[in-house]
């Protein structure tokens, strides 16, 4: 006991240490505060985007006679959302980047879904200060400062041959000291995710848990790296300049090659083919025509076969139907573009096995649904929501029933798909075999280290 | 100031650090990695810049080969704005990964830059990416850290330090010795890097200024003035510090503050200080002033019928359909101006904060030199905020003149009567001019900086003055 509180006032002598205790607090805070001003106004967003929604449709149901079916659904911007768990407070991932509102109407489809977030690039470009950043990149830092120098100090202070003497061997006195400053810095990550958890009142569930179990797996590894670098039995500096050094390349290198490659790699021009071609087709429907475009349409979408032929007059369902063709006419190129989207996500989860900091923040910001690839199925659901106006419209256009107020009221609205993340066992249970072999390999290292 | 003495310690420092072989493959690999991020940069300049170029050239053509059309189809077929990379972006991304690069310019509507780079940026560029001037902006302070914590520290903990005062060396004459060694090592780092730029940069040919190598040169003397704020930042806490770890932790813990922890801080500060306008929330603005005013598209819209009586009173007419003019044309070129009015009143409420956000940061430029030398990287190589807005007023303006000139022959080649089904001849196409953003020069992109360049030279030699001072002097002394 007296050895144990011998050690702490040890850890917490040197103003460095606390000083960099505090640091972490600090940014984790800071991190959980702003994480959940941001949330706040991604939800703000959301909710104000169903409301406006709602009371334009409360307007129009209070006109005398409603407009046209085409012209209605020519202003019937319908808000989608991007389903966020709060979490994504924590771990924003590409949601202060991109659209977790954005509407969409019956109009041509791929005109409508690359719309961008309006943010300030210079902040962008800093990286943003979540709790994920703190979790992935401030707390190897903390532990490295806290251990690397453990045993390089006792040998400097001439204090490693003597303990070394003693009966109870060096070995388990270093381990004690680790043991503790692991102790003391999980508690500190468990108080920052508890406290999170209180203000964003998240749940107690298994992804809470997975989230610590998780951060607590990742302590295991830089913990196991630095003993790894103090089994060497080198000087203090070496020690220090060897764990930042790894710390680059897992944190910052390894990261940046991969964004290299990957850019690289699956490069796509796709989206700017893609609307420049429907442009064209668009206009060039004007002049074709009108009846050839509407058979073609019908062609595509057989349910509305029984409609009138055109008249002279302009027809709304010309309209639709030549904006719904030039959707077909990019078809593929849209194809094209998922599915190298699909395969850069999939490189992208293959080559983050390189980097356990990269791999740590891919699964956080996947647990809080913020990962490019959740994205990505928010884009898929506003697409499937694009279809289910269209058909909506459909109906009333090519069939020439008037739209009647109940109509307007019976408008499907977009439904989110719900949150299940699943929990990948299997994922967790590798990376800790991994984790704790290397651990368990430093710390056979540690204690063959003898005196020289 | 430089005697013998201090030739003969800068001479002595530099062999030492030559016969470390670690501080050998630590240079290569970085000197690698530079040239790594210099080509790739490179790759990606050039692969933008075709492709900017080549899209550009197709709207162009696509706008020429239109077949008689009426102007407000034309107007609505619209046009598009790209964005090409400038030419030492290959140096410095800035932020070109978070803008988009082309814009939409069409009738009615401001359309925001898509189509950005930004794939997984939450995943992945945490750190920006790996750019020939984030690897001098973050990773270079880590090695001059690494070459110069124990430059005094060591010298005091070896006893080596009492040996050379012994000899008559003054503290002064070696903090100058081992300051233009490491200086020195700079130079000769990141030069190549430069050379290297610049020969790619006279390579680019038509996009290649005389400006550039004025750019060029600024670069390479404000990341020189950086690397001296590391090294006088390095000798100083070795010099206070006694141990050369406890140098290095500290040394360690500054850099991660200054070039990692507080560049986010801040940004996060500005953005919940001067907040902007999200996407939904700026277009709603827009729409409801817009409907405010009215909709050109609807003849019995009140603002417009107050138009139409002031326009018949003008000439002096009855009735539209004796306007010498065609009234239709009137209100779309009416209707326009009106809202691009509104848009700008609100797209410039959206650059007072992105601006407010920018002064908030640069408050900091004394106290952080990494934020200034990072902005002021990004202004010379035309790859920050302010450039890419200057490309989005551009686009606007363009979009705004071609609308305009189409409205403009609506009313004057097309009648009244009929206005839907007329046409007017595709020779009209042939005399619009093509979009070309006219890059700023310097000036322009060093505007911001009129004299926040002072107080970071001011830390930097303030830092050096007190590392000369006697107070520092006699501390050190006190330590031998």
């Amino acid at each position: 006991m007296l050895l144990f509180k011998l050690e702490c006032k040890r850890l917490f002598s040197g103003a460095i240490n606390k000083l960099v205790l505090l640091l972490f607090v600090i940014a984790g805070v800071f991190a959980i505060y702003q994480g959940a001003q941001g949330y706040k106004t991604l939800r703000i967003d959301q909710y104000k985007s169903k409301i406006v929604f709602q009371k334009e449709r409360e307007h129009v149901n209070k006109r005398e006679t409603l407009p046209a079916p085409g012209s209605l659904a020519y202003y019937a911007s319908a808000p989608t959302e991007w389903k966020l768990s709060p979490w994504a407070a924590l771990f924003v991932g590409e949601s202060h980047s991109s659209m977790v509102a954005s509407k969409v109407r019956a109009t041509a489809l791929q005109s409508q879904i690359f719309n961008r977030e309006i943010v300030n690039p210079a902040q962008q470009r800093t990286g943003g200060l979540d709790l994920g950043f703190v979790l992935v990149y401030l707390l190897p830092l903390v532990i490295g400062i806290l251990t690397v120098t453990l045993i390089s100090d006792e040998q400097h202070a001439g204090r490693w041959r003597m303990l070394n003497a003693l009966p109870k061997s060096a070995f388990s006195q270093v381990a004690k000291q680790l043991a503790l400053r692991f102790a003391v810095i999980w508690l500190l990550v468990s108080l920052l995710l508890v406290s999170a958890a209180m203000i964003l009142s998240l749940p107690f569930d298994g992804i809470f848990w997975t989230v610590l179990l998780a951060s607590t797996l990742y302590m295991v590894f830089w913990f196991a790296i630095a003993t790894l670098i103090m089994s060497f039995g080198k000087t203090s500096v070496f020690n220090s300049l060897a764990y930042l050094s790894s710390w680059v390349v897992f944190a910052m290198l390894v990261p940046s090659a991969v964004h290299l490659y990957l850019s690289n790699q699956y490069k796509t021009d796709a989206p700017l083919e893609m609307s420049l071609t429907q442009r064209v087709t668009l206009n060039d429907g004007w002049d074709k025509d009108k009846q050839q475009t509407l058979d073609t349409f019908l062609q595509h979408e057989p349910n509305w076969q029984d409609t009138a032929p055109l008249g002279e007059a302009f027809d709304w369902k010309w309209y639709y139907a030549q904006q719904h063709l030039s959707d077909v006419e990019v078809a593929q190129l849209w194809q094209q573009y998922r599915d190298n989207n699909q395969a850069r996500q999939q490189t992208l989860q293959t080559l983050s096995a390189l980097s356990p900091a990269l791999f740590f923040q891919l699964k956080l910001n996947q647990l809080a649904n913020t990962s490019s690839a959740d994205q990505a199925d928010y884009r898929l659901q506003v697409v499937e929501y694009h279809q289910q106006i269209r058909h909506f419209f459909y109906d009333f256009m090519f069939f020439d029933k008037p739209v009647t107020k109940t109509d307007v009221e019976n408008f499907p609205l977009f439904e989110a798909k719900p949150l299940n993340k699943e929990i990948n066992i299997w994922q967790i249970l590798i990376s800790a075999l991994v984790i704790f072999a290397l651990a368990f390999f430093s710390a056979v290292r540690l204690k063959q280290l003898r005196p020289i | 100031m430089i005697n013998h003495r201090v030739m003969k310690i800068f001479r002595h420092e530099l062999a030492s650090k030559r016969k470390s072989p670690s501080l050998w493959l630590i240079f290569i690999m970085i000197q690698l990695l530079l040239a790594i991020a210099l080509f790739t940069g490179w790759q990606q300049y050039q692969h933008n810049a075709q492709t900017q170029a080549k899209a550009q050239s197709l709207v162009e053509q696509q706008w020429e080969a239109q077949p008689d059309r009426h102007p407000h189809r034309v107007a609505h077929f619209g046009h598009f704005a790209f964005r090409t990379p400038s030419a030492l972006s290959f140096f410095d991304l800035g932020v070109n990964s978070w803008v988009g690069n082309s814009i939409f310019l069409e009738a009615h509507k401001q359309n925001s830059a898509n189509f950005a780079n930004d794939q997984d940026g939450g995943t992945l560029l945490r750190f920006s990416e790996l750019s020939s001037a984030n690897i001098l902006l973050t990773i270079w302070p880590l090695l001059i850290i690494a070459l110069g914590f124990a430059s005094i520290s060591g010298e005091q903990k070896s006893g080596t330090l009492r040996q050379l005062m012994s000899m008559g060396v003054s503290f002064r004459d070696l903090v100058t010795g081992k300051s233009l060694s490491y200086l020195f090592l700079s130079v000769i780092f990141i030069l190549p890097v430069f050379i290297l730029a610049l020969v790619l940069a006279a390579s680019t040919g038509a996009a290649f200024s005389s400006e550039a190598p004025l750019r060029l040169l600024l670069l390479f003397t404000v990341y020189v003035l950086y690397c001296l704020f590391w090294i006088g930042l390095t000798l100083f806490v070795s010099s206070l510090v006694k141990a050369p770890k406890q140098a290095l932790v500290l040394l360690t813990s500054i850099w991660f503050i200054l070039t990692i922890l507080m560049p986010r801080m801040l940004a996060e500060f500005a953005h919940n200080q001067y907040p902007h306008q999200k996407r939904n929330d700026f277009e709603l603005a827009i729409k409801l002033d817009n409907r405010k005013v009215g909709d050109s598209h609807n003849p019995n819209d009140p603002y417009f019928n107050k138009f139409r009586e002031d326009t018949l009173k003008k000439y002096g007419v009855s009735t539209v359909e004796e306007l010498p003019v065609n009234y239709k044309g009137l209100v779309m070129q009416e209707g326009e101006k009106l809202n691009a009015e509104i848009y700008k009143k609100h797209y410039e409420k959206q650059l007072e904060q992105f601006s407010a956000q920018q002064r908030f940061v640069s408050q900091f430029y004394w106290l952080n030199p990494y934020l200034f030398v990072r902005d002021f990287s990004m202004a010379l190589t035309r790859t920050d905020t302010r450039h890419f807005l200057d490309f989005e007023q551009q686009a606007e303006t363009h979009r705004y003149a071609r609308i305009q000139k189409l409205n403009k022959l609506h009313t004057e080649e097309i009648d009244h009567h009929n206005d839907r089904d007329q046409r007017i001849d595709k020779s009209y196409w042939q005399e619009f001019e093509a979009f070309t953003y006219k890059s700023p020069v310097l000036g322009w992109s060093l505007s911001p900086f009129s004299l926040a360049w002072l107080l970071p030279l001011l830390v930097v030699l303030v830092m050096f003055g007190s590392l000369n001072s006697k107070g520092m002097q006699r501390r050190v002394y006190a330590a031998v």
